[in-house]
This record gives C-alpha cells, structure tokens and sequence, in this order.
C-alpha cells in the first residue's frame, strides 16, 4: 500500500467552490467525498453531477450517510427509503465504499432528530447490527461507521470504539475515525485525545476525517464546550498528532477534510483553508509508505430476518428527544426514569449541549 | 494517479466559483452569526433551473442546507 490519498467532503455551495478552485485546477484533489443523502429527492446541478461523476469513473469517490439513523429502535419506512436510494445512487455511481454515523435520531417528527449516543448493551448491539445489514444487503462495497462528537457521559465516549468494532465485525466492515469528534470529546470530558484514539482498534481505521468547530459558552460557567460545527480551522493540537496517526493507522486509505460551504466567504479564511490542505499534504507526504498489504473485501453473506425492534427503547429514545427539545431543565431530566437511558450518570453541561444542537437544527 | 479534470467541467467549475466570489462577499474579519435557519442552495449551473424542493415533510430543512448535524455537534 502507498500512502492515504488526500481529499475533501464536498459542498454544493458556490463559497465552497470558489474556495477549492486552486486544488482543483492543481488536481490536487485525490478523492472527493460526496454525503449523498443530503440530496436524495433534490437535483444535482450540472457541475456537480459531472463532478461526482468524474470522480466515480476514476474510482475516487467515497460516499458519506447522514440521515440513516442505525440506532432507530423502530425500523421506519423512511430507512427503507433512505436504502432504496442508497441503491438506486450505488447504480448510478462506483463508490469505492459507504460510511454511516454512529448514534440515532429517532422521534416521530424527525424534524426534532439530532443523532444522539446508545450505550453498548446487547439489545442496541443487536439493533445497530440489524441496521448495518441491511444496508450491507443493498450494497456490494465496505461500509464503514464513524464515531460520533456528543456524548452524555464519559464512558459512552470510552466505549464507543469497542462498539463500532463489534458492530462491523459481521460485514468486515471499518472504522471512520473523525479526529476533530475525538477532539471535542477530549475537550469536553477532559481526557487526553491520544488516550481516546488507543480505545479504538486502529488496524481497522481505513479513513480519517479532519476539520474544525467552535466553542460554545458554559452555561454553568465551567470551561466552553467544544463544538463539531465545521466552520473554522483545523486546531493546531490535531495537527499535532496527525503524524502518529499516520503512522498507527495502518490500513488508512483516505484522510477527508470537512467543512461547511457556507462558512468559507473571506479571503482570510480561503487562505486559511488552503493552509490547512498543504500542511496535510506535506505530513502525508513524508509519512511512512504502509507497509501493510491492501486488504481485499470480500461481501459476507447476509440472510436477513425481520427487523428488529424494541418498543421500550424507543419510547426511551422518543421521551429523551422530546425532553430535549423542550428544554427542559437539565437537572429535572437526569432524575428522569427510562428504560434504558441512565440520565443519573450524564453531565448537566453535556445535556445543555444536547438541548442547543437540537435548538439550532430545529428552529420551530 | 494523478487526475486531471477535464477542461469542459473545469470550465463550467470556474463559472460557479467565479460566481461564489462576486455574489456573497464576505466581510473582512468579522465572523457572521450562525443563523438559525440556512436555506443555503446548491451552486447551479449556468442557465439551469432552481433546485426544486424537497418533497418530503421529514427533509425541509435538510436538502436545500448542506450541513452535518449527524456528528453529532454540530
């Protein structure tokens, strides 16, 4: 294997664009990442559509699911439709693979959804797996599941790289390491993000995303809490640790990075963004060739069997979303009795944070 | 590999990132307040139609807004 190929998570706005005009007018684009989701029932504009499809003809274009929810207690016609045009995109383009987020957002009105943690226990295992497989059946290419940037406690956040490995485990599946979601992990619990990376089983990392967010005030005048809001630089202490990664991450393929069209419109921050690719192109550059062989995926053979549902975990997954939303007090909600929520061990600030995520997604 | 991309889609990249510069200038060094609501539309390409809304109740607000809530903090 050679070194990971270096690319960006596209954006369909014309700010974007214009930001990466000199990557793309220099090739220096590896791979493009495309959320594929994000325009399902929406049409592509021409130059998008040629772009993706200029990708996909070079077999460079990794595609990225945002919207499935694998932790859904109930399966939904709207995951059967999300699969169904999974499809109907996968005929359309070659992706070299698919990659899902960890966590739900279930709620009858998903407008109210944000992706929110499970806890590792055998029915949401069970679940999660469901899920996977399914999306598994519709596709022939590796699917892989990214950890997640909130967490309510610090030992969701401790055992999330356990999970996701037992969770791919049946479809040989990988793992989307996104190193700023570490990183508002680290900031947030107050744990050294190297110390999180090693809980994840790094052999199994084939993509790394990279990009960077904000901080939002403390509400209870604690530290500021980090935020995944890919809107700014990427911070100085990722940059740090890239090379280790690099080096231990031994069967990575690409390094994405990540951020929202809309909020490159300065020169100062085009510049800033630019900065930001050459400097991981170079810490790529001078990486180690890996030395590992590239692995050859093979599809395992799925035999689906209904869906699996769990009522009481679903009622739990309703009730928490709707006690978010409504914002209700944060102490009220850790003394709150689920089924299988544990709210008494969640930290106050984080379910703050929970509420503002859901009030800036949900602005009804 | 090194990929090229052709001189026709580089063309009709230009036009939008050209457009992406004239019609939004930002304001030097000051960060804009995060909205509440984006209605952020995909680049069109020269003389093609709007995107057409989303036809699904569940998919408002996330078609026409190109963002990543599902990381979960965004």
């Amino acid at each position: 294997m050679g070194k990971p190929l270096l690319g960006l998570s596209m954006m369909p706005e014309t700010e974007f664009v214009s930001a990466v005009l000199p990557l793309m007018q220099s090739n220096s684009i590896e791979v493009l990442e495309w959320s594929f989701d994000t325009f399902y029932n929406t049409e592509e504009p021409e130059w998008l559509s040629n772009l993706l499809d200029f990708y996909a003809e070079n077999k460079r274009l990794i595609g990225h699911g945002v919207y499935y929810s694998l932790f859904d207690a109930r399966w939904t016609a709207r995951q059967e439709m999300w699969i169904e045009q999974l499809k109907k995109e996968t005929q359309k383009r070659n992706y070299n693979h698919i990659t899902e987020h960890f966590g739900f957002m279930n709620t009858d009105n998903f407008h109210q959804g944000v992706p929110l943690p499970v806890s590792l226990n055998s029915k949401t295992l069970q679940i999660g797996k469901d899920r996977i497989n399914r999306v598994q059946e519709a596709v022939d290419i590796p699917i892989g599941i990214e950890n997640l940037a909130f967490s309510f406690s610090i030992n969701d956040v401790k055992e999330q790289g356990e999970f996701i490995y037992k969770l791919i485990e049946d479809i040989d599946g990988f793992i989307i390491l996104d190193i700023h979601n570490l990183y508002c992990q680290s900031c947030n619990f107050e744990t050294d993000i190297w110390e999180l990376i090693q809980l994840y089983p790094l052999e199994k990392v084939k993509e790394i995303h990279l990009s960077g967010g904000s901080w939002q005030k403390s509400i209870y005048g604690k530290k500021p809490i980090r935020r995944d809001t890919h809107d700014d630089a990427i911070p100085e202490d990722i940059f740090t640790i890239i090379p280790q990664l690099l080096s231990q991450c031994t069967n990575l393929v690409y390094v994405i990075i990540e951020r929202l069209g809309h909020t490159i419109t300065t020169q100062k921050e085009r510049e800033c963004f630019l900065n930001d690719f050459s400097r991981v192109k170079e810490m790529i550059e001078v990486s180690g060739d890996r030395l590992e062989k590239k692995r050859i995926w093979h599809k395992k053979e799925i035999n689906l069997a209904a869906p699996i549902e769990d009522l009481l975990l679903h009622e739990d997954q309703t009730r928490l979303t709707k006690l978010l939303f409504d914002a209700v007090d944060e102490a009220a909600i850790k003394k709150e009795k689920f089924h299988y929520f544990e709210p008494e061990k969640w930290d106050l600030e984080m379910i703050n944070t929970a509420q503002a995520i859901i009030k800036k997604w949900n602005p009804y | 590999m090194n990929m090229k991309i052709p001189v026709v889609l580089m063309a009709s990249l230009l036009a939008v990132g050209v457009s992406g510069q004239t019609s939004k200038p930002g304001s030097k060094n000051v960060k804009k307040p995060v909205k509440k609501v984006r209605k952020v539309q995909a680049a069109q390409s020269p003389k093609q139609d709007p995107v057409k809304p989303a036809k699904f109740k569940d998919s408002i607000t996330r078609h026409n807004s190109h963002y990543c809530p599902a990381c979960g903090m965004g």
